[in-house]
């Protein structure tokens, strides 16, 4: 008698799911998987937003940095290479590597990104290539006794929210003083 | 009939407790991810800073090595000069010059004493050639905001 009903319970159990069920389970696993994908799209849209301006940050600073050690250790600004006030500005300067030896370098501003080459080396990024930059200004600064270079750098990012999408923009400056021009 | 009971649902109690983890978790969350931007922010400002007082610092060398009697001694003792780059060539100002969209950098300069050994000392003689330069860079129009200040010392080696 027992295992009679046991053996019927079961047998009914095993019957499978019926198709209501199983679309209303399908409905539900969609839903989540929906919920979740919408929360990591945001949570990447956040992030994007904050990443932006320190990512340009970083890379304003180290363009910053590199142009003043070598405008320091510069010894002349060549003429032929350099261009001064204007927004796509480059500037070639022959550069001390030690007490003796001398290279030329020069720094320009191609499609967006930051060109560097040594000598006659080939031509280097020094900028990524997802980051704009939209401005390499140099201008010449001189007093009876030193020559000094300023320059700006300009930035523009994509800053995206959930609702809208606007370019933002950061601008480094430095000035740097060619310390071999003083007599 | 144990069972039975325990399978019938969630009490009042354990849905309150469970909601309650739930929204401390959600808070301390919102909290932490709060503080990444202000401090995010609070960082970006900072490297920007380091950059503008690097440039004054060697904007004052620049305008040292133009004329000190002109462009240094000139100015007066303990008045903020706010220095800025004018287009051609770097100038100051004592009022508010704002760079960079958001900041002010001003410079401070102060006396320098030198004693009977003609070494540095807190009081002495003024060392007519000499002055102690304060960089600061403060939130635009906000003077008292200072991201950074940063101390140095000039002097008139050229004799110009």
């Amino acid at each position: 008698m027992i295992y009679s009903r046991i053996n019927h319970s079961s047998r009914t159990n095993n019957r499978g799911f019926t198709l209501v069920e199983v679309l209303v389970y399908l409905a539900g696993v969609i839903l989540i998987i929906g919920v979740i994908v919408s929360m990591l799209y945001y949570t990447f849209r956040w992030y994007e937003v904050v990443a932006a301006p320190s990512r340009a940050n970083q890379v304003g600073i180290a363009l910053a940095n590199r142009l003043q050690n070598d405008i320091r250790a510069g010894q002349i600004v060549n003429g032929s290479g350099t261009v001064y006030d204007a927004f796509n500005g480059s500037l070639s300067l022959t550069v001390f590597t030690t007490p003796t030896v001398t290279v030329n370098r020069a720094y320009a501003l191609s499609g967006g990104r930051v060109t560097f080459r040594e000598a006659s080396g080939p031509v280097q990024f020094l900028s990524p290539a997802d980051v704009t930059v939209t401005e390499l200004y140099f201008s010449r600064a001189t007093s009876t006794v030193s020559t000094a270079i300023r320059f700006t750098i300009g930035i523009i990012y994509a800053l995206r929210t959930s609702t809208t999408s606007a370019m933002a923009s950061s601008t480094y400056s430095g000035l740097a003083i060619m310390r071999n021009t003083y007599q | 009939m144990s069972r039975g009971r325990h399978s019938r649902g969630f009490s009042v109690v354990e849905i309150v407790v469970a909601a309650a983890i739930i929204v401390s978790m959600v808070t301390a969350a919102a909290g932490a991810w709060q503080l990444y931007l202000r401090l995010s922010n609070t960082s970006g400002r900072r490297t920007q800073a380091v950059l503008l007082s690097e440039e004054a610092a060697e904007a004052l060398n620049l305008l040292r090595d133009r004329s000190w009697a002109k462009n240094i001694a000139a100015l007066s003792l303990d008045t903020p000069y706010y220095i800025y780059w004018n287009g051609t060539t770097y100038a100051t100002s004592t009022t508010p010059v704002t760079v960079n969209n958001s900041y002010n950098v001003y410079v401070t300069f102060g006396a320098l004493y030198r004693d009977i050994n003609k070494d540095i000392a807190g009081a002495g003689t003024i060392d007519a050639r000499s002055r102690y330069a304060t960089v600061t860079v403060s939130v635009a129009g906000n003077p008292g905001a200072k991201d950074l200040e940063t101390q140095m010392l000039i002097h008139d080696i050229f004799q110009n």
